[in-house]
């Protein structure tokens, strides 16, 4: 559904996007992670024809974005990262206008609009004016805005940013149920545990490149990291611990980190039986055990050479 | 363009409080403030001088006292009884803006039926409504009219001679009517006399009949080359006339920038890159701005329009027409009028900042605050380009002036034609940054 050959887009010198290439199928929930200025938005604004490129294509639903933009914009959705709803509207108004700009109207937007309400469990609110909604409410609204005129493609730029944990929930939830309906979905986030939950591909994006690409399993292998467990142990034991660890398969390397005894292992899971046997022959417990998997952080990490958030 | 866009808008003042209030209910305060203080309630305040006008003739002291009745009782002449070569030095120099000649027959014209020709001399530069003159005159002619039918109605046996009292009704005493024939048939010449006396009635009671189904008067006016009118001389006298085209346009420029402004805080909200990402022009964006921004200002002018015309009995132009046409074009140029600044503008807070800054400057030159006869010299040049002075004359000109659209055409034009320019603009603004200079 959607192809993107090294795609380029400068601001004067600085470059929001440098050479970017991926590809997203049908069904398909893509991803693009990273921070806040990695150049996420950009390459929306670009697939959804609101900026020009300024080198390399873009094709979406078969159609390219600059020569074709008017066949683009009405296969695709866009759900911007603020809340572009108007609060003066209610919730039902913002979608009927954003509907008739879709060239819908009469009985089948009405239909459409309760339909979305109901989605979104706003059926409640449909004539209530959006100033006085909560956040997550007007996130609702906001991604089901983008929803109205059913579109294949849906770009979804941070939908979650400023909202609860629980209203993130939610909207993951409703995504993810929209998904399983066959919508192709484009989504941009810096929050890696929603990357992980949500997406079936993910491109992680740091100044403009595109750094990684690949399943969260094959980016996770590609880190090529093993677990780290940590346990609370008596210092009086700790080098016969270490010296026990050396002959456990698996173990790659142990050592004490900040007052306990730390192993390197490919399989974390795999270690806690026989750490567990050990202790119980001394008369001890697992105390204080932590289990660390590499994660996307760790690859983004690696990649970058600093956290996401930073 | 999308109407959707602009119904939108519409919409969206209508259900933001803090609009209606800036829109609105400011501008009724204020020209209320203003009514009140200038033009009092019902247009009874301080009032403008009155029009000089010359009455011409001799007629017999009825009709003269009639005549200084009636215009009196109109309270917009200051009449100057004079000769006819008086008059028209007078008019000439501008000492007066009109001579009505009154006919030496206008007594017998009245009285004995057929319409009374009037003539009226003005100076072709002169804004005198002679259709004003008219309906006074008619009026005066009507009541001298009615007071002979008065007359006869009430005292219809005063003509009878002395000592005839009772003949009519002695004639017509009886049942039947060929009992009344054969008593003037065979009667003496009492009954004759009496019968006489009766047909003499009848006639004067048809020619009174026929007198009114005439035209009363006949106005003829005649322009004479004179003097170029003072420009302080006014048509209106209710001074709140004068004074709201001026402030409803510049309440006007306020809700237009208020409009235009809506474009920032649309891409600020996020909503118009989402209006953008639909499948319709840029340009349909701008078009639909600038309908809603005229839309907004036509609502409030006729908010204004309709309350001066309540409260302070403001003139609303010679016709149905007029008033609207030059409404809408000068809310069809003042919507238009931001849209350019917008699109050059970073945020709404820099829009703001010049365009209040640019709305004071063009309301100083364009006349909302004194008029641009008091500017000096080359200020008046400058002032003579400001695109909003153009609305506040074309405007003034048909409230206060009572003047007709075609008057005030090419006014109404120019409002057009800068509005499409403006338009031309913004749409070159736009097309050359792209849909970027929305976003």
């Amino acid at each position: 559904m959607i192809q993107v050959r090294d795609l380029r887009k400068n601001f004067g010198d600085v470059k929001a996007v440098a050479g970017v290439s991926f590809e997203v199928g049908q069904g398909e929930v893509f991803g693009l992670l990273g921070p806040n200025g990695a150049g996420k938005t950009t390459t929306i604004s670009i697939l959804s024809t609101l900026l020009p490129a300024d080198g390399g294509s873009a094709r979406v639903c078969g159609h390219d974005v600059a020569a074709e933009s008017h066949a683009v914009r009405r296969r695709i959705g866009v759900v911007p990262q603020e809340l572009a709803v108007y609060e003066e509207l209610t919730a039902a108004q913002n979608l009927d206008v954003f509907g008739r700009l879709y060239g819908l109207s009469g009985d089948g937007l009405k239909r459409r609009v309760g339909e979305l309400l109901e989605l979104a469990e706003l059926s409640e609110h449909a004539n209530r004016p959006v100033k006085g909604f909560s956040g997550g409410m007007k996130r609702r609204l906001n991604i089901m805005v983008g929803l109205v005129h059913a579109p294949d493609v849906l770009f979804l730029d941070e939908p979650t940013v400023g909202i609860d944990a629980q209203a993130r929930t939610r909207i993951l939830d409703l995504i993810g149920q929209m998904n399983r309906d066959g919508l192709t979905v484009l989504y941009t986030t810096h929050y890696l545990e929603e990357a992980e939950h949500l997406c079936d591909r993910i491109g992680v994006i740091d100044h403009g490149e595109l750094v990684a690409l690949g399943s969260k399993e094959e980016l996770i292998g590609q880190i090529g990291e093993q677990d780290t467990v940590r346990v609370a142990a008596p210092p009086a034991l700790w080098e016969e611990l270490l010296q026990a660890a050396a002959s456990w398969e698996d173990v790659t390397a142990a050592g004490i980190h900040r007052g306990k005894v730390q192993f390197q292992c490919l399989d974390g899971a795999s270690l806690l039986p026989l750490l567990g046997r050990w202790l119980a022959e001394r008369g001890l417990g697992l105390h204080q055990l932590e289990v660390i998997r590499p994660d996307l952080e760790s690859l983004y990490l690696k990649i970058t050479g600093r956290a996401l958030r930073e | 363009m999308r109407t959707v866009l602009i119904v939108k808008d519409l919409r969206r003042w209508w259900s933001d409080r803090n609009a209606l209030v800036i829109t609105l209910l400011l501008p009724l305060l204020l020209s209320g403030v203003l009514g009140v203080s200038f033009g009092g309630f019902g247009g009874g305040g301080p009032q403008i001088e009155t029009i000089p006008l010359d009455v011409v003739g001799d007629p017999p002291a009825m009709v003269r006292d009639a005549l200084d009745r009636a215009l009196d009782e109109a309270g917009l002449f200051a009449v100057t009884w004079t000769d006819s070569a008086t008059a028209r030095t007078r008019v000439a120099a501008g000492k007066a803006r009109a001579a009505l000649l009154v006919p030496p027959d206008v007594l017998e014209r009245v009285f004995n039926g057929g319409t009374v020709v009037f003539g009226l001399w003005k100076d072709p530069g002169s804004v005198f409504q002679a259709q004003i003159v008219q309906e006074i005159l008619e009026r005066m002619v009507l009541m001298l009219k009615a007071g002979e039918a008065a007359y006869f109605g009430a005292w219809p046996l005063d003509w009878a001679q002395p000592g005839q009292d009772g003949a009519i009704a002695e004639l017509f005493q009886g049942d039947s009517s060929l009992e009344v024939w054969r008593r003037i048939a065979d009667g003496g010449p009492q009954a004759k006399a009496a019968w006489e006396e009766f047909r003499t009635l009848m006639d004067h009671r048809a020619a009174l009949q026929d007198a009114f189904s005439e035209p009363l008067i006949d106005l003829r006016v005649e322009d004479r080359e004179g003097a170029a009118p003072d420009p302080q001389e006014m048509a209106s006298r209710n001074m709140f006339d004068w004074i709201l085209p001026g402030m409803g346009i510049f309440f006007l420029m306020f809700a237009a920038m208020n409009a235009a402004a809506d474009l920032h805080r649309e891409r600020e909200g996020g909503t118009l890159r989402r209006i953008l990402a639909a499948p319709l022009g840029s340009a349909d964006v701008i078009l639909s701005k600038w309908c809603y921004a005229m839309l907004n200002g036509l609502l409030q002018l006729t908010v204004l329009l309709a309350a001066g015309k309540v409260l302070f009995r403001m003139n609303l132009g010679p016709d149905l027409w007029s008033l609207p046409v030059v409404a809408v074009a000068g809310a069809a140029l003042l919507g238009s009028l931001y849209l350019p600044l917008a699109l050059i503008t970073r945020n709404e807070k820099q829009m703001s900042s010049l365009g209040t800054g640019i709305t004071l400057v063009l309301g100083m030159l364009g006349g909302s605050f004194v008029p641009t006869d008091n500017l000096p010299g080359f200020l008046q040049k400058i002032a003579a380009l400001a695109p909003n002075g153009w609305a506040i004359r074309a405007m003034t000109d048909v409230i206060a002036r009572d003047e007709p659209l075609r008057e005030v055409a090419p006014l109404v034009l120019r409002l057009l034609i800068a509005s499409m320019v403006l338009l031309a603009v913004s749409l070159a603004i736009h097309r050359g940054r792209g849909r970027e200079a929305l976003l």
